[in-house]
């Protein structure tokens, strides 16, 4: 189990992260927050990029900084910003990579092969990466992060670059890597995690606000969510949450606590995205 | 060590420092046709100033007014007489000038006369063994020795430049390259400093000897008679210091011939060039951005050259100037007076050896302190 205990991050004055206390076993678990929220922050320290100001990050008990190689051993990881030898092709980049993991050389060659395969760049495994797409580079990304098969998986805005086909292969993947690892995955794109998260993990203010089931989390907006075609007919404190068309009309999705919601609108069932705006709204009720 | 030798950052600054110091090498000839003249000559008549070597000048003849007679003559006046000084010479002649000319007194003073009758022993060593007899390039010794030492000093400057560029350039590759992130969270990511610290030292060490060899190269090219005295004394009679407002001879502790003293020179610089290249890792461990790195080396370098002096200026710390003193950048400075006692500048005897020494020592241990720093330094 791998245990963030009252962990606090601080940059001079500014707090990035504020007592922040989670437990991650074996699943899926999704940051969702809008960017600055800390996700990153807490991702850099969950990987030894950087260390707590106050608290501590446990793995079975132990704490990370001392178990040092014998825990970074045991994660896998694609940062936000996943840089890259442009003249490197993707098996060497993947070789390097593996002997600084310390792998095997020839467990780590086969593995390499598997593993582009797995992202659908076997056969340009041999080509430089400088005329890589985003896409290609970040299933590279995806592959090193697998390479020593993780028992953590860390994955800072996986999706970034990827096209609709390529994303929903990768949350199959990540689905199925889940079963048997934790796998945390930082993103602010909903449709991400909705289907496959664990458990959501949501920050405010540096703060963390849930940390709960997608369905629990939905839940706390149960009876509060409401689509209607005439958003002009609304005349009490409302939030606007998304649009859409059918059949010619614009269907305006919002949230209230007000009663007269179920007048207008006709009551939905409220999904992370809905949460997601409510929650990170930026704009007073109208 | 691939990236860099894949470089090309590396083969250019190999390619710079090879035309300055030619271009350097070509700009000191300034008695190059008289040293040539006693270089040729000491082919046939030998390096050491004896019998034999005078009969073999007053057998030479040159065409009347040629500038090949006026050579002989000169070589004539200059060799006619020539003494073997350290017979009669006392070490602490150097210390009682340096005092009597600065007003030098107390534990300073002290030290400088007990680092110079140390040295008589080196004088009398000198004596025993004629080297004050050697040829050298006779009048024109000192010129030429010092147009060497001026060579050697670009060269070790050089390869100081070209080892903190390669440390810099090697642990600031992953930041440029934005894998920073990626490699620092690998199980032997933190470790691999230590890798580009040994594999930039191999690298910028390497490149510093192969320019010092390349550019000696072309140095004899362009000063071949220098072949013909190789084997003479640094400390002939013909090398004349001046310090302290008086001349005397070019005193090393142990006796070199301009061969040997090449490559005891080459020792030291590489001693420097190591030793900066130690603090080149240290500044980079603490600074993550290269360029600002490179800068606060810049700074320190500065601040290292006029540290002594100040530190001097004031006397109630005063001897802790002279211990600062040995450090590289100052080490630098003084390469024309290695293997000497040093001047005024150095109350120790064999200063380039014991300041290469422990600033080898010293910024390793800086080096050991900054890696710890970057294994528990945040990284992004």
């Amino acid at each position: 189990m791998l245990t963030v205990n009252h962990v606090t991050k601080t940059y001079g004055n500014f707090t990035a992260l504020e007592d922040i206390t989670l437990e991650f076993s074996q699943g899926l678990y999704a940051l969702l927050a809008p960017n600055g929220a800390g996700k990153t922050t807490l991702i850099k320290m969950l990987t030894t990029l950087i260390f707590p100001t106050r608290g501590e990050i446990l793995l079975d008990g132990d704490e990370i900084i001392a178990l040092d190689e014998t825990y970074r051993e045991k994660i896998g990881y694609l940062p936000q910003e996943f840089g890259y030898y442009k003249n490197h092709s993707p098996r060497q980049f993947l070789s390097y990579l593996a002997a600084l993991k310390g792998l095997d050389k020839r467990e780590a060659a086969r593995k390499t092969d598997e593993l582009l395969e797995l992202v659908s760049l076997a056969d340009v495994r041999d080509k430089k990466m400088r005329k890589f797409s985003g896409g290609m580079i970040q299933r590279v990304g995806i592959a090193q992060a697998l390479q020593n098969d993780p028992r953590i998986l860390i994955l800072d805005e996986p999706t970034a670059g990827l096209d609709p086909k390529e994303r929903v292969r990768f949350r199959n993947l990540i689905s199925s890597l889940s079963k048997n690892r934790i796998v945390i995955m930082s993103t602010h794109i909903v449709s991400d995690i909705e289907t496959v998260a664990n458990q959501v993990v949501m920050f405010k203010d540096h703060k963390l606000l849930a940390n709960n089931t997608p369905a629990k989390i939905c839940k706390q907006l149960e009876g509060k969510v409401f689509e209607t075609d005439d958003i002009t007919a609304i005349d009490f404190a409302h939030m606007q949450l998304t649009e859409r068309n059918e059949d010619g009309h614009t269907i305006v999705r919002f949230a209230t606590d007000s009663a007269r919601g179920a007048e207008i609108g006709r009551p939905v069932t409220p999904n992370l995205e809905d949460v997601f705006l409510y929650i990170y709204r930026d704009e007073a009720w109208i | 060590m691939k990236k860099l030798l894949c470089s090309p950052t590396l083969l250019g600054l190999i390619v710079a420092c090879l035309l300055t110091n030619t271009f350097f090498s070509t700009i000191v000839l300034g008695s190059a046709d008289y040293s040539s003249y006693v270089g040729n000559v000491a082919e046939t008549a030998g390096i050491r100033v004896n019998d034999e070597f005078q009969n073999q000048l007053a057998l030479l003849q040159e065409p009347k007014e040629s500038p090949e007679s006026y050579f002989l003559e000169y070589l004539r006046k200059d060799t006619n007489g020539l003494s073997n000084l350290y017979e009669t010479f006392e070490a602490s002649s150097i210390a009682k000038s340096e005092i009597a000319a600065y007003g030098i007194t107390g534990d300073v003073a002290r030290l400088l006369e007990e680092k110079c009758e140390a040295l008589q022993a080196s004088v009398d060593a000198k004596a025993k063994s004629g080297e004050a007899l050697d040829l050298y390039l006779a009048g024109f010794t000192t010129h030429e020795h010092n147009a060497l030492v001026f060579i050697w000093r670009m060269f070790a400057l050089e390869g100081a430049l070209i080892g903190v560029l390669m440390v810099l350039l090697l642990i600031g590759y992953e930041q440029n390259n934005r894998t920073a992130a990626l490699v620092f969270s690998l199980r032997k990511g933190r470790r691999l400093m230590s890798a580009k610290l040994l594999a930039a030292m191999a690298v910028g060490l390497a490149s510093f000897v192969l320019v010092w060899f390349a550019s000696m190269a072309i140095y004899l090219a362009l000063h071949p008679y220098l072949i013909h005295i190789w084997h003479s004394s640094v400390s002939s009679a013909f090398h004349i210091v001046f310090d302290s407002f008086v001349f005397r001879p070019f005193l090393t502790w142990d006796s070199f011939s301009l061969f040997e003293y090449a490559f005891a020179q080459l020792g030291i610089s590489i001693g420097i060039v190591l030793s900066v290249m130690l603090l080149g890792f240290f500044i980079g461990m603490l600074i993550k951005n290269n360029y600002l790195a490179f800068f606060i080396f810049l700074v320190t370098v500065m601040v290292l050259y006029i540290l002594p002096p100040t530190l001097a200026s004031i006397g109630q710390i005063e001897m802790s100037s002279y211990v600062i003193n040995h450090n590289p950048v100052r080490l630098w400075w003084m390469q024309e007076y290695w293997f000497t006692e040093g001047t005024r500048q150095y109350l120790w005897p064999r200063f380039e050896t014991i300041g290469v020494a422990s600033s080898l020592l010293v910024l390793s241990l800086l080096a050991l302190l900054g890696y710890r720093h970057f294994w528990r330094k945040d990284l992004a």
